[in-house]
């Protein structure tokens, strides 16, 4: 039982032995993991380091307000560069929070950190419709369906993949913990409406080759 | 299979919807403003006035209830109390308590409406190049979409 002590291997050596800290958190790939797996912390992190980022995007956006002929950024200029600075630390570890609590208090950070780069303080339903923004609740049962399809699918083979489909595979949606990992998932295909017997991956659907450049010349 | 936009729409349709003899409020009004744009595919993609390198920073104030001209986007009063959506009144048309909305102000405030009618002009002569309904046979909501620029397609 803790405390933990780590012994030296030198009989001379003083102190004889060194305590082991317990740690409430600690921080693993960019995942701030706290004793309960609750992922407050990861939230709180994530909201912290888009607001940095946000200060950034408004400093850049500033700074380029004498670019060529421009007087500033036009707001597609703005929304590109809040999409590149800001909008990656609310996706990082979105599949990762359970939490509707969490997932609103990301959402209300998301919404004014567009609007202060945007400088467009309206309706922020409006605001996400026209910029292309969908909630993050939506967003995060896209990353789900996609964790779902890479571990049953396209790595079947992984350790995880290999936990995954034989912990889970025969057991109904209403076994689960609604705080694991597992029933995000389930439901997050639920709402989709994806048969996981039958469906294509979305990769695997035919789709008319793209042409990058012309559809970057298009938006731009 | 459903994707994402389809679950996206239904939510902000829901969020529109009203019930009988209430006024809209804010966020209804900005998707009703929306509605015919939310009809693109892919709502990932910025809306159609984005793309489009003209006035986007004041059409996108006007679209989401950011400007200082219309009263219902004002959600204080001079008193710095907050005021009901719809009992904030054109300021122009007072001793008359007519909610000062956008369809209010754009197409029916005798004060304001004339600024914006040679835009107005112009959008009836782009329906008439491109073949489209007469500008009479539309309601107020969609005139007022129109008008914070939904690109003309062809119905």
């Amino acid at each position: 039982m803790p405390p933990f002590h780590m012994f030296s291997p030198f009989p001379t050596s003083n102190p004889r032995s060194y305590p082991i800290h317990e740690v409430s958190q600690f921080e693993y790939l960019g995942l701030i993991l706290d004793p309960k797996l609750t992922m407050h912390l990861a939230t709180v992190k994530a909201i912290r380091r888009a607001s940095q980022g946000q200060a950034l995007a408004i400093a850049v956006s500033y700074s380029l307000r004498y670019d060529k002929n421009s007087s500033q950024l036009t707001p597609t200029q703005n929304l590109s560069l809040w999409k590149v600075i800001v909008l990656p630390h609310f996706l990082q570890n979105l599949r990762h929070i359970h939490s509707d609590t969490d997932i609103k208090k990301m959402q209300t950070s998301l919404n004014l950190s567009l609007a202060r780069v945007l400088h467009v303080y309206g309706d922020h339903t409006g605001l996400l419709e026209d910029t292309g923004m969908p909630p993050l609740q939506l967003t995060k049962y896209v990353h789900l369906a996609q964790l779902h399809f890479r571990l049953t699918i396209t790595r079947p083979d992984t350790l995880p993949a290999l936990l995954f489909n034989k912990l889970n595979s025969s057991l109904p949606l209403s076994k689960f913990h609604t705080s694991t990992l597992d029933y995000h998932i389930r439901y997050a295909t639920h709402a989709f409406k994806i048969d996981l017997q039958t469906d294509p991956l979305p990769d695997m659907t035919s789709q008319p080759p793209k042409n990058h450049e012309s559809t970057f010349r298009e938006n731009y | 299979m459903k994707i994402i936009s389809d679950l996206w729409k239904g939510q902000l349709y829901n969020a529109a919807r009203t019930h009988a003899g209430q006024p809209p409020g804010g966020k209804a009004s900005c998707i009703q403003i929306a509605h015919d744009d939310l009809q693109r595919l892919d709502l990932f993609k910025p809306a159609q006035f984005l793309r489009i390198p003209h006035n986007q920073l004041p059409l996108l104030r006007l679209r989401t209830s950011a400007t200082s001209y219309i009263p219902t986007h004002l959600h204080l009063s001079n008193t710095h109390t907050y005021t009901p959506y719809a009992k904030q009144y054109c300021l122009s048309c007072l001793p008359l308590q007519i909610p000062g909305d956008e369809t209010h102000t754009l197409l029916h405030c005798p004060h304001f409406s004339p600024l914006i009618q040679p835009a107005i002009h112009s959008l009836m002569l782009n329906h008439r190049q491109f073949d489209l309904w007469t500008w009479a046979t539309y309601t107020d909501t969609q005139k007022v979409a129109y008008a914070t620029w939904i690109y003309p397609t062809k119905t």
